[in-house]
């Protein structure tokens, strides 16, 4: 074990600066005494992290190393040289965190353990604070990153890859249960069960991932109220992200795209209010969104390009907006199994309107009614999708747009755009 | 007189008596389905009250000005149960005095009742469609709602079925073992004596019938295809092998829950009777996949169990339950199926 003096002011500061404030010179001395400690190859991790004291820093060199349950109980600094695989061979998970200020950086952690009991993970974080998993690689991990009841941590580019051959087996890519104020940004994941979760967790923030190819969700919300998810892509998943049960949030610049299959959606909004939809991309899913008993919530400035329904309403809820979208090449853009709909619907554009604009503002001087005939026939009588594209279809939707009569009569756009909305 | 034969008095008296099980059962059914009742509204008529969906079809039936369906406006509903009990002390007497008089008397009693019958329902379902309320909220000219006799119907958006139900069908295998007896005694037996036996085993056959009529079409459980399907309750896709549970109606129709608590929301949210279900199986949680029935599954709850929906109960068959290792699970409480209906 070789012992090398720390020059550097170590760059992690704790997020809160008032709580640095808070424990003044006592914190200061401890980061000045800080040391860096390396693993050699014929010494293992868990003794050198025995070995060293709270904010010293571990450098792990290039190499293979069979490990698991690796307790860290104390603040460290663990950092990997090229990607130090760290193996579970399928026994327990790997690393498990009961420490604030800890810092886990470029390791590649693979094959942990599996049991119906316990939700082993490669990284698990439990009540703690100010954990930072920055760059790191996860294989065929049960779970991949854990956070259990924590805050104000930050999972950072890292990369986790689950292995879709047990697809039902497989856990969540970054999974957080009762956490607040934490992170999740810049992550790739792909092949878990859903690949980011939250579970009553709050405030906090899941900004510009990557998740696909995962078998339930890109992104699976429950009872988690006030967070924000922003520039994130879902793509090929089961369905894409899922928001149950909760409150205040806000969804913008995401972009849902190739949700495909019998029941699959863009975004499946289940018992939600008080919730904001802005600026993102629907594109290619079965369903763009469906909404089940949601309320007060905004969809606006959204575009939905090439989906089979772009959006599907329950008829249980209730005082939602749907503004200034764009509705490109859908095939249904509203459908819903209710005749009252209690929805604001305005400046939309919609690619399937045909009527005109004698005063030249913009606007269509005829309302558009976005649920077609066909597509209420079809909530109806499922087996009669067999007609769809037929020219009777065709001829009853005309028909229907002169003389409206079975589609729902609250539901239209009174100020059609005539061109679509910039975004 | 030549007196009647015992296996005709055997099936007679077999026959009346079994109309005392039109005391326990319902008589007629009326099925209503629409979209926004995707299990449909059922309306049982018994011999003196009625049953299902009363209320519910009430208040639709409002809309359209209909009559509010109560039980006082059927006088049938107090003579009904001494009519049926005079078929079958008529039946016993015919059994018991040989008397083939008595026999073709109540052949024709019988034919009459199911024509009154028939008519009175008829009468009713006619009054009850064309006689609307004026201040109806909705009102489609010259639309009657009359609901169909027997078969099928569409009004407005409601298709409707009518047919009898168990205690119907045991009138009718009544009617059908009165006709074959006097077939029997007064047809065949003096002209083909070859075909008695089959003339015999017809009215077995009726008899047998009568025992099974109440085991309707046959329903069964439908594997749940995890990663694939979806819980009809809070739509989300189930993947978990341990919690996943499932309903099959009476009518066949199958729903898939990811979750005990889905399964029982489910039910309380569309006021489904547990009795009107065929099946309600959940997965074994020490044998993921398996699905037992719950009325003999073990529950337990704990949080330990992060089930999909945070229901935290698991089902475990007796066998299963007895090797499984409780002491894993903190807090265990063990349940009975009638205390998880009561939990969620």
């Amino acid at each position: 074990m070789k012992r090398t003096p720390n020059h550097h002011f170590p760059h992690l500061l704790p997020r809160p600066f008032v709580f640095m404030m808070s424990i003044g010179l006592f914190f200061m001395s401890v980061v000045l005494h800080a040391r860096k400690w390396v693993v050699s190859p014929n010494q293992s991790i868990r003794h050198t992290i025995a070995g060293a004291a709270a904010y010293d820093t571990i450098l792990i060199p290039k190499g293979i190393y069979r490990v698991n349950t690796v307790l860290i109980n104390k603040p460290l600094t663990i950092i990997g040289q090229h990607f130090p695989v760290l193996d579970g061979q399928f026994k327990n998970e790997i690393f498990t965190i009961t420490a604030n200020d800890v810092t886990i950086q470029g390791l590649h952690f693979e094959n942990v353990g599996m049991t119906s009991m316990i939700d082993w993970a490669a990284i698990k974080v439990l009540e703690s604070r100010n954990v930072r998993i920055i760059g790191n690689r996860v294989r065929n991990s049960y779970f991949g990153i854990y956070l259990s009841a924590s805050d104000h941590c930050l999972v950072q580019e890292n990369d986790v890859r689950g292995n879709p051959k047990e697809e039902q087996n497989t856990g969540n890519g970054i999974h957080a249960w009762k956490c607040d104020s934490i992170r999740i940004e810049n992550n790739r994941v792909a092949g878990h069960r859903d690949g980011i979760y939250f579970e009553f967790v709050t405030n906090s923030i899941i900004q510009r991932n990557f998740s696909h190819q995962n078998i339930r969700y890109g992104l699976h919300f429950m009872f988690s109220h006030k967070n924000g998810y922003f520039y994130n892509t879902f793509r090929e998943n089961g369905a894409g992200v899922a928001v149950m049960y909760t409150k205040f949030v806000t969804m913008k610049h995401n972009i849902f795209e190739q949700n495909w299959g019998g029941a699959a959606y863009g975004l499946l909004l289940k018992d939600i209010s008080d919730s904001h939809i802005e600026q993102n991309t629907f594109n290619i899913n079965t369903i763009g969104v469906y909404m089940e008993g949601c309320s007060r919530s905004v969809f606006s400035h959204n575009q939905f390009i090439k989906n089979g329904y772009a959006i599907r309403v329950q008829a249980n809820c209730d005082d939602n907006a749907l503004v200034y979208n764009n509705f490109k090449g859908n095939t249904f853009d509203v459908a819903t199994n209710g005749n009252v709909v209690l929805t604001k619907v305005a400046h939309n554009y919609w690619d399937k309107y045909e009527g005109y604009d004698l005063n030249r503002d913009g606007i269509g001087d005829v309302p558009f009614r976005p649920v077609s005939l066909y597509a209420s026939v079809i909530e109806r009588i499922p087996q009669a999708m067999m007609l769809l594209r037929s020219f009777t279809v065709t001829l009853l939707d005309r028909i229907e747009k002169i003389i409206p009569s079975i589609t729902p009569e609250g539901m239209k756009d009174e100020s059609p755009m005539m061109k679509p909305i910039k975004l | 007189m030549k007196p009647i034969h015992n296996i005709s008095r055997a099936s007679i008296a077999v026959a009346s008596l079994a109309l005392i099980a039109t005391y326990f059962v319902p008589l007629w059914r009326i099925d209503l389905w629409a979209p926004q009742y995707p299990e449909g509204l059922v309306m049982k008529i018994w011999l003196s009250k009625l049953s299902g969906d009363v209320e519910i079809i009430n208040g639709l039936n409002h809309y359209i000005g209909m009559a509010h369906i109560k039980e006082e406006m059927f006088p049938e509903f107090k003579l009904l149960p001494y009519a049926v009990g005079f078929y079958i002390v008529f039946g016993i007497l015919t059994a018991l005095l040989k008397n083939r008089k008595m026999l073709v008397s109540y052949f024709i009693l019988i034919v009459l009742a199911g024509v009154v019958a028939l008519y009175d329902f008829w009468k009713w379902g006619y009054e009850y469609g064309h006689n609307l309320s004026d201040d109806a909220p909705i009102k489609v000219p010259g639309m009657a709602y009359q609901p169909p006799l027997i078969g099928y119907k569409e009004l407005l958006n409601f298709g409707a079925y009518s047919m009898p139900d168990v205690g119907g069908w045991v009138f009718v295998a009544l009617g059908v073992v009165v006709v074959m007896v006097i077939i029997y005694e007064f047809y065949f037996l003096e002209k083909i004596f070859v075909k008695k036996t089959a003339i015999k085993s017809a009215i077995l056959w009726a008899i047998i019938s009568l025992g099974t009529i109440s085991q309707s079409c046959t329903q069964t459980t439908e594997p749940i295809r995890y990663g694939k399907d979806a819980c009809e309750f809070c739509k989300m896709t189930i993947v978990d092998k341990r919690y996943a549970a499932e309903i099959v109606t009476d009518k066949g129709k199958v729903f898939k829950f990811d979750d005990l608590s889905c399964m029982v929301k489910y039910m309380k949210a569309n006021k489904l009777n547990e009795s009107a279900l065929a099946f309600l199986v959940v997965n074994d949680y020490s044998a993921p996949g398996e699905l037992i029935d719950v009325k003999t599954a073990v529950f337990l709850s704990s949080k330990d169990f992060r089930s999909p929906m945070r229901g935290d109960v698991a089902a475990f068959s007796p066998k299963s339950f007895a090797t499984a290792n409780k002491a894993e699970f903190t807090q265990a409480k063990m349940l009975t199926w009638k205390e998880v209906v009561a939990i969620f």
